[in-house]
């Protein structure tokens, strides 16, 4: 296990490397620098230039910015004149945060229970309606649905704040509008999951031991379904990032997601590379803690992986 | 009890015909045509389908017959609400609220009687039903040329993996696991970013994050098909490598590879939306159900009509592919149905 962590980590420091590569020589073929006005002087461009290290040869810049980025300096914005990319990051870290973590928490949670609902009452009404709530939690695009919510909950009934980000009320319908994608992922993983397991042999010894219907399934039939919604967690950061970008722009939420739309508008791109770091660091280690939990919780992949 | 007596006599010989016990009942089937069987029985799919087929017929046929040039701008006509011929039809009357009270916008606007909007004019006086009509065929064809790419590329570097083995493989499989763990987003903001903005650097961005999927899925099936005994057959008769992948190895992967199209197809279609939404993806004057959405989005508290239609139509694109999908992997592995 220990052999196949450092493995592991040895390939995320390798795509990180190659990530940021990446991104810096796409922004070297960006078209234009921060100071393409034609009115300023030629001197005083030099010295700009001097001063942001931009007249040094690109494998010098390269290695500068490979240094700094290994500590967390990712140069300074050129939106925000003079403030650094990494603090105008940090200071917007918490909101993002706080909403993906509630809808994913909300979402999978009330997906299990969709989910495990639909599996009970196979193929009933009850199921057919949680069927239909999850394809639609796929099929409508979250912005829309963010729109809907803004309309109908903040604007038509004034039941919550149409956006700003003052309070919890004013995270509710955010956390409602992320929380869609990965509820409708679960209830579908967890009903397929779920009818599995409760047609398998020791559900049946379980109800031949007289045990009710609830005990069953709270006992034996939901855990064991559940554990293979660990598998999902990963794709599930992922459209909740994707998700973040336009549902924070819609209710002007002061948060990463609203800054890396902001910043691509403005052609700001220090401020993109480092964002565009942050999403990638956070993506791999989501998925590298993923795989590493999910040989704990269940030790046959453990087993396959060690075969290998 | 009585004695029973069985002798030879009891028994008589059946008769057999020889023809009859040989002849097939039913038409034997293909797995493709055995599918489609169970795809057709599968009422929500074949609703789905038609849906489709109908959406995508309107908006190839509004290419000749639209009910107003999609991209002439009546500036006097702007925002103005929903409205059929003269049928007085709660919502399509061209009645919208001004100042609280409830007046014939069309008429304040001075539009001739004989002249309607069905789902009204956007704030620069566009017909709406016509740009959702163009839109949707832009955002089709966006979706299908990116899933053909996607097809292409994960199809070619699926068997190439899946075939070789070895070294190759393990190259190929290392630069897909770099490549999986970058988010699709990212690479898609960045390449928009560095290319000019239109059609052709959305398809290309779209179909570079996609083709990871379906070369997996497509290498896995590789690696099994390759030791079976057809191909085996084919190699001892000396086929290229390039003929057994078209004419043994890519029939039989087809299922695989129709399923994984029909979700590609609704992650691009989203994809393009998500992106013009933000501000990067198809430029202005082009409409899109992104764009369109975008747009909509600006007038929706006040003239929310604007955004709903385009809403539904890309809810109900989406929704319609993802529903076939679903009937389609039922159909062509019985085992994973529900």
């Amino acid at each position: 296990m220990t052999k196949y962590i450092i493995k592991r980590i040895c390939y995320l420091l390798l795509t990180l490397f190659i990530i940021a590569s990446i991104t810096f020589f796409l922004m070297k073929l960006m078209p234009g620098t921060p100071f393409n006005n034609p009115k300023i002087p030629a001197e005083q461009l030099a010295a700009l230039k001097k001063a942001n290290g931009l007249d040094k040869p690109v494998y010098v810049q390269y290695f500068k910015y490979l240094a700094g980025v290994v500590h967390g300096d990712f140069g300074t914005s050129y939106q925000f004149a003079g403030q650094s990319v990494s603090h105008l990051i940090s200071s917007r870290v918490a909101p993002s945060l706080q909403i993906g973590a509630q809808a994913m928490v909300v979402g999978t949670l009330l997906g299990i229970l969709l989910g495990a609902i639909a599996a009970i009452r196979a193929n009933t009404w009850v199921d057919s309606v949680a069927t239909i709530f999850a394809i639609l939690g796929r099929s409508i695009p979250n912005f829309v649905f963010a729109a809907l919510l803004q309309f109908w909950l903040a604007f038509k009934w004034h039941i919550f704040p149409i956006a700003l980000w003052d309070g919890a009320s004013s995270s509710v319908l955010p956390t409602i509008a992320l929380a869609m994608a990965p509820l409708a992922q679960t209830a579908r993983f967890m009903r397929t999951e779920m009818v599995d397991v409760l047609n398998s042999d020791y559900i049946e010894l379980a109800r031949s031991k007289g045990e009710s219907e609830w005990q069953t399934v709270a006992k034996h039939a939901l855990r064991n379904s559940m554990i293979p919604i660990v598998t999902i967690i990963g794709p599930m950061a992922v459209d909740l990032m994707v998700g973040s970008l336009v549902v924070e722009n819609i209710f002007a939420i002061p948060g990463i997601g609203e800054q890396f739309v902001r910043s691509i508008l403005t052609n700001d791109y220090p401020t993109i590379m480092g964002l565009t770091m942050m999403y990638s660091v956070m993506l791999v280690v989501v998925l590298l803690v993923v795989d590493i939990l999910y040989g704990f919780i269940d030790p046959r992949i453990r087993l396959a992986g060690g075969s290998k | 009890m009585a004695d029973y007596k069985i002798n030879a006599d009891s028994f008589t010989k059946a008769h057999i015909e020889k023809e009859a016990s040989e002849h097939i009942s039913t038409p034997s089937l293909t797995f493709t045509q055995d599918a489609f069987r169970r795809l057709k029985r599968n009422k929500v799919a074949m609703v789905a389908l038609w849906i489709l087929i109908i959406m995508i017929l309107l908006s190839v046929l509004s290419i000749w017959i639209s009910p107003h040039n999609p991209d002439t701008q009546h500036l006097k006509w702007n925002n103005l609400p929903p409205k059929i011929a003269n049928f007085n039809i709660p919502g399509f009357n061209g009645h919208g609220l001004y100042q609280g009270a409830e007046t014939d916008v069309y008429k304040a606007s001075g539009v001739p009687n004989n002249i309607w909007f069905a789902l009204g004019t956007d704030s620069l006086g566009r017909d709406i039903l016509s740009r959702i009509l163009v839109g949707t065929r832009v955002s089709l064809f966006v979706a299908f040329m990116a899933t053909l790419f996607d097809l292409t590329i994960g199809i070619l570097y699926g068997i190439v993996s899946g075939w070789n083995g070895g070294i190759v493989d393990n190259i190929l499989q290392r630069i897909i696991e770099i490549i999986s763990s970058i988010p699709n987003l990212v690479v898609v903001i960045l390449m928009l970013l560095v290319f000019k903005p239109g059609l052709t650097s959305i398809i290309v961005a779209i179909a570079f994050t996609g083709w990871v999927t379906m070369a997996r899925l497509i290498r896995a099936q590789t690696l099994q098909l390759r030791d079976q005994e057809f191909v085996l057959a084919a190699k001892t008769l000396g086929e290229s490598p390039w003929k057994i992948a078209l004419h043994h190895l890519i029939p039989n992967l087809s299922s695989t590879i129709i399923i994984q199209t029909m979700f590609t197809i609704p992650t691009a279609i989203f994809f393009e939306a998500f992106l013009s939404y933000i501000g990067i993806g198809i430029p202005a004057p082009t409409a899109s159900l992104g764009t369109l959405l975008s747009d909509g989005q600006k007038n929706f508290r006040f003239l929310p009509y604007q955004m709903v239609y385009p809403a539904i139509v890309i809810s109900v694109l989406m929704l319609a592919f993802n529903l076939l999908a679903d009937g389609l992997r039922d159909a062509f592995d019985p085992r994973s149905a529900r």
